[in-house]
Order: structure tokens, then C-alpha cells, then sequence
């Protein structure tokens, strides 16, 4: 009894101590990740979508989609130009996210992911290349998007997530004109 | 001192974790396609062996026999954490193209197997003599490994420095147009990994068909 007391009492120790030493090295580096990632995703923002120069942060009916993070409304010289989502999807390993941009008319107008590291390094990894991109950019929203073969779990999820962003871009299109 | 020198080039030769104990081969074959990533993940390693290492043997005598497993399993899962945090804010591009083989260093065999066969009985001096020899041990593998799948699979040789993506340090491209990119998928790594092994253990074999000669003599 006394012998599983101490043994318990050390892994116990070893595993606080541990956890102190983590969350020391995690608030270290955290806010050098966050404003990286933010700096990133501003960056990512403007590439998507160039030729925009107001990114306006909306809320309406993103709590119905659970995929959905973010979407920016893009204005330029007043006037509506597209929507940009941020899209996080369950891939094969965990979640992937990416923004996707689509225009007034309802093309796509751009496609980028922003973290892939859940995904194994050279087959689901491969919807942050532009061979996913090509299969993205450019086509019409009504229009059924392929999946990359031998990465089918992280791009079909990928693009189910798309199908989500496009859902709720009708939703505002909709609520707009009643 | 020269046994300290001697534990290192054990772990780079004689021992190699790679090449002669082949330990750790998911991680190795897995992301050894291009030199910056060979270089990213020797470090990664080398840095985790080190701090296990080190902690495993200063408190090898606290440690009660019957839970050292789980102990170094949370030490080395700590170390690992670390430097996935810290890979994450310094190196982003090398976190990026790395992916889960970070994390995955828990698990590498490599590392429990040090600690539990090497740090565990020795002192702290020389088990950071055997991080750095394993760790380099397993760099230099990677190296070789990745360098002859990058040249083959993709035609030239390209190294960025770790810390800032956009630094390329050197870039050569031979002949592009006959790249075997067979030798950028995984099972071109099991190819390059089996002629590897075949060569060494050919040398081996002639060592000791030698030394018999020798005795017959």
C-alpha cells in the first residue's frame, strides 16, 4: 500500500512538473504564434483576393455552419466585391484550415490553406498545393468540385467545407434581396 | 575524455540509430525528401534526445524501477511539446512542412530506447556524449537518405535555411528533365533505404570474410 502511495505521489510529481515547464514554454511562444498566424492570415487575405481593400469581419448565420470560422465581406470603393471564408474541416488527421474567396458573381475567385500539419506530408498535405488550387480557382459555384485522388479524406472534406461556404453565401445573397 | 569522444562516434557509427539499429525508420523515411526538412528533423531529435537524455539520467536514482517507463514516457512527451512550441514560433515553414512527424517524436523509438538503454544506467556527462552522438548519428542518415531521393526524385539539390523560408542557401538543378519522381514517394524512401543497407552490410560482410582468411592463415 505504502509502495503504490509513493510511486503514485512521483509520477505525480514528474507529471506536474512537466505540466509547469510546458505551460512556462507555452506562454513564451504563444504570442509569437498568434501574431505570426494573424500576420499570415492578414497577408493571405489580400493575396486572395487583390484588388480588395476592406476587409469587413460578418456574423450573420455562421453559427449554423459549424465549418465555417470566419467570413470577411470584401469592399472596395463602397461597394460589395466577394466574401472570404476561413474554413476549419475535420481531414484525416485532425483539422485543416484554409480560406476560400468567392466573387459577387459567385465564382471562385481563390483558394488557400492557412494549416495542413494534421495531415500526413505528401498525400492529404497536398490540398495546400496548386493542384488543389486549379481544381478550385475559377469555377462556378454550381459547378461540382473533384477531389484529389489519393488524398480523397482531406479533400473531400475540404470540399464539403467549400459546399458549406457557398451555402451560406446564398443565404446572404438571399436575405438580401427580401 | 576520449571515451566521451568515443560514446559520440558510437552513436554516429557504430550504433548508428538509422542505419545499423534502424530505429525510428517511420519518421526517417517519411520526411527525408529534400535536405531542409533532413536538417529540421535531425535538429528536432537531436534536441529531444538531449533533454531526455540529460533529465532521464540526473534523475535516474529518484526514479522507482517499477514506473520508469511512464516517467520518461511524460518526460520525453514534454520535450516534445517544447519543441513543438518552439518550432512553431521560430520555424514556421519547417513546422509547416514537417507536419505530424513533430509530434510523432514521442513515439520514435530512437529516443525511449536511450533513455531506457543508455540514460537510465549511465552518468549525466555521458548520456548528453550519447544524445549528441544518436542525434548526429540520425542527422547524418537522414542527410544521406535525403540527398539521394532529392537529387534522384527531383533532378537537383536545394537547402533554405531552417529559421527564415525565404533564405535559400544554395540551389543546383541538374537534369530535371530525367527526375525519377518515384524517389520523392515513400516507397521510393524504402528503395534508397534498402541499397543503403545492402552496401553497408556488403562491406560488413567482406570485413569478416577477411578476418576468416586471416585466422585460416
Amino acid at each position: 500500500m505504502k509502495s503504490i502511495m509513493k510511486l503514485g505521489i512521483v509520477l505525480a510529481l514528474v507529471a506536474a512538473i512537466s505540466g509547469g515547464m510546458l505551460s512556462y514554454v507555452y506562454n513564451l511562444t504563444n504570442p509569437i504564434i498568434e501574431a505570426a498566424n494573424l500576420q499570415r492570415r492578414e497577408e493571405q487575405l489580400t493575396s486572395i483576393y487583390d484588388g480588395g481593400e476592406e476587409f469587413v469581419e460578418i456574423t450573420d448565420y455562421i453559427d449554423q455552419f459549424s465549418t465555417i470560422t470566419n467570413c470577411f465581406k470584401v469592399v472596395k470603393d463602397n461597394t460589395v466585391e466577394g466574401y472570404v471564408y476561413q474554413m476549419s474541416v475535420n481531414g484525416y488527421g485532425g483539422k485543416v484550415t484554409y480560406l476560400v474567396a468567392l466573387d459577387e458573381s459567385g465564382i471562385y475567385k481563390g483558394y488557400e490553406t492557412i494549416d495542413v500539419t494534421t495531415e500526413t506530408s505528401g498525400f492529404g498535405s497536398r490540398v495546400a498545393t496548386d493542384e488543389m488550387k486549379a481544381k478550385v480557382i475559377g469555377k462556378d459555384i454550381g459547378s461540382k468540385l473533384d477531389a484529389l485522388t489519393g488524398a480523397t479524406i482531406t479533400s473531400s472534406a475540404v470540399i464539403r467545407g467549400i459546399d458549406d461556404a457557398v451555402a451560406h453565401y446564398q443565404m446572404l445573397k438571399g436575405g438580401k434581396s427580401s | 575524455m576520449k571515451d566521451k569522444l568515443n560514446i559520440i562516434k558510437n552513436g554516429i557509427i557504430k550504433e548508428n540509430p538509422i542505419f545499423i539499429m534502424l530505429l525510428g525508420l517511420c519518421s526517417a523515411l517519411a520526411i527525408s525528401t529534400s535536405l531542409t526538412n533532413a536538417v529540421g528533423m535531425g535538429m528536432a531529435v537531436t534536441f529531444v534526445l538531449i533533454m531526455s537524455n540529460v533529465i532521464i539520467s540526473t534523475i535516474r536514482h529518484l526514479i522507482p524501477d517499477e514506473i520508469r517507463i511512464p516517467v520518461f514516457i511524460v518526460i520525453i512527451a514534454t520535450a516534445v511539446k517544447c519543441v513543438q512550441f518552439l518550432m512553431n514560433a521560430y520555424t514556421p515553414a519547417l513546422y509547416t512542412s514537417l507536419g505530424v512527424f513533430i509530434p510523432l517524436i514521442v513515439v520514435n523509438c530512437i529516443i525511449l530506447g536511450r533513455a531506457e538503454s543508455f540514460a537510465s544506467k549511465n552518468s549525466v556527462i555521458d548520456s548528453l556524449c550519447d544524445a549528441i552522438g544518436m542525434g548526429l548519428g540520425y542527422t547524418l542518415a537522414l542527410l544521406i537518405i535525403s540527398a539521394i531521393r532529392e537529387l534522384i526524385g527531383t533532378g537537383g539539390l536545394s537547402f533554405v535555411n531552417p529559421f527564415n523560408a525565404t533564405q535559400t542557401i544554395f540551389r543546383f538543378s541538374f537534369f530535371k528533365s530525367c527526375a525519377i519522381s518515384l524517389l520523392t514517394q515513400p516507397s521510393g524512401a524504402f528503395i534508397t533505404l534498402g541499397c543503403i543497407l545492402a552496401y553497408l552490410q556488403h562491406r560488413r560482410l567482406k570485413k569478416v570474410i577477411e578476418i576468416q582468411k586471416g585466422e585460416r592463415k
